[in-house]
């Protein structure tokens, strides 16, 4: 094993060791404790344990700051994202395979806003009044945010169509403000000065929406795990197709009504007619250049920062990889 | 930045991926810029998308969204 192998193995088991002590010193009932522990790291398909509070710990290894300073933000920011998470599954009613989506609706919200609550429990551990003052100003506002963008984005799927620039707004405002959040929280708690966490803000916000570019194209033919095309959400794929069918009534009339089919009535023979359309209008090559154009965002920010290479190399490999 | 801009010349590239060089042409016209532009071309030449693929893979990316 390397060094950094080493070194990210012990920095995951900080965290799960500190995650552990929060749930205890909360009391909470052992089906709550199962729960939470069966819901940590159960979106993951990269094999990347706790990714929020490691992108965090990242931001502030960037600045040179010092991790154990940065864990509690970085626990918070964890526990705050799975909460959104969860939040998230409920109202779109999807990623079945998760755990707190085999609970009732009731119970995944319950779960959700403890999750909430032990994330605000773990920035009062900072030490420093200043930074959690600043800690719990960033969370607020990143909440706030991000739940006015999933309120847009319900509102948006009764529209007909939206433009791709109220498309790329909103995954601003839902996505791009959690990864911008983790960034700036670890670079206040790295010591970064007022310019740093900025620039490492808007690292973190390109990064968001390159994910959710890559998600909604990934996504968007897997009926078994998404319903996003069925429930009329604009993802970047359907909100791209009605854009450029506008010139193809045709085309534009074949598309509305398949997404008017519903669950039922949407069999295989629409499944591969939907993806005939994708690849015939170039949804995949859009998606692969809008997720080049925010990468190459990032990657400009993050070399140009003042810092030591050796302390950005991590967040440089984040966004150097090419599609 | 013209997001529609860039859709239509994917989308007449996507018909057509020869026109490359007249879109150079009309790049003055255009909204697009000169990076964007790039990136376009660089998707086109050497992500070559097959009819089949539609996925980004990009492993490195965790779940951040």
């Amino acid at each position: 094993m390397g060094v950094e192998e080493e070194m990210s193995q012990q920095l995951d088991q900080a965290i799960f060791t500190e995650i552990n002590e929060i749930i205890s010193r909360a009391q909470l009932n052992a089906e709550m404790v199962n729960l939470i522990k069966s819901a940590l790291n159960a979106d993951n398909k990269t094999g990347e344990l706790f990714p929020w509070a490691n992108l965090t710990l990242l931001s502030c290894e960037c600045v040179s700051g010092i991790p154990e300073v940065a864990l509690p933000g970085a626990i918070a920011m964890e526990l705050f994202a799975l909460a959104a998470d969860i939040f998230d599954d409920i109202q779109d009613q999807d990623n079945d395979n998760l755990p707190w989506r085999k609970l009732a609706n009731a119970n995944a919200i319950n779960l959700a806003i403890c999750l909430l609550m032990l994330s605000y429990e773990t920035v009062s551990n900072i030490p420093d009044n200043g930074h959690f003052r600043e800690i719990i100003t960033i969370l607020n506002r990143t909440g706030i945010s991000a739940i006015d963008g999933q309120f847009q984005e319900f509102q948006y799927d009764s529209r007909d169509q939206i433009t791709l620039e109220q498309y790329f707004e909103l995954v601003k405002q839902k996505s791009g403000s959690l990864t911008s959040c983790a960034c700036k929280i670890g670079a206040m708690l790295g010591g970064g000065s007022e310019a740093l966490v900025w620039e490492l803000d808007q690292f973190g916000e390109n990064l968001g929406i390159m994910c959710q570019i890559r998600n909604d194209l990934n996504d968007f033919l897997d009926f078994e795990k998404k319903k996003d095309f069925l429930n009329n959400t604009k993802t970047l794929p359907y909100v791209y197709l009605l854009s450029i069918l506008q010139r193809q009534p045709e085309r534009f009339k074949e598309l509305i009504q398949l997404q008017g089919k519903g669950l039922h009535k949407f069999g295989n023979e629409e499944r591969d007619y939907l993806k005939q359309i994708a690849i015939d209008e170039g949804v995949a090559h859009y998606c692969k250049v809008m997720y080049e154009v925010f990468r190459q965002k990032a990657l400009e920010i993050i070399m140009a920062i003042p810092v030591p290479e050796k302390g950005k190399e991590k967040m440089i490999k984040l966004v150097e990889e090419s599609v | 930045m013209s997001y529609d801009s860039i859709a239509e010349l994917v989308n007449k590239l996507v018909k057509n991926p020869k026109s490359m060089v007249s879109q150079e042409h009309e790049i003055h016209s255009s909204k697009l810029k000169s990076n964007e532009l790039s990136i376009i071309q660089n998707v086109f030449s050497k992500y070559e998308v097959s009819g089949d693929t539609l996925t980004i893979k990009v492993l490195p990316l965790a779940e951040w969204a």
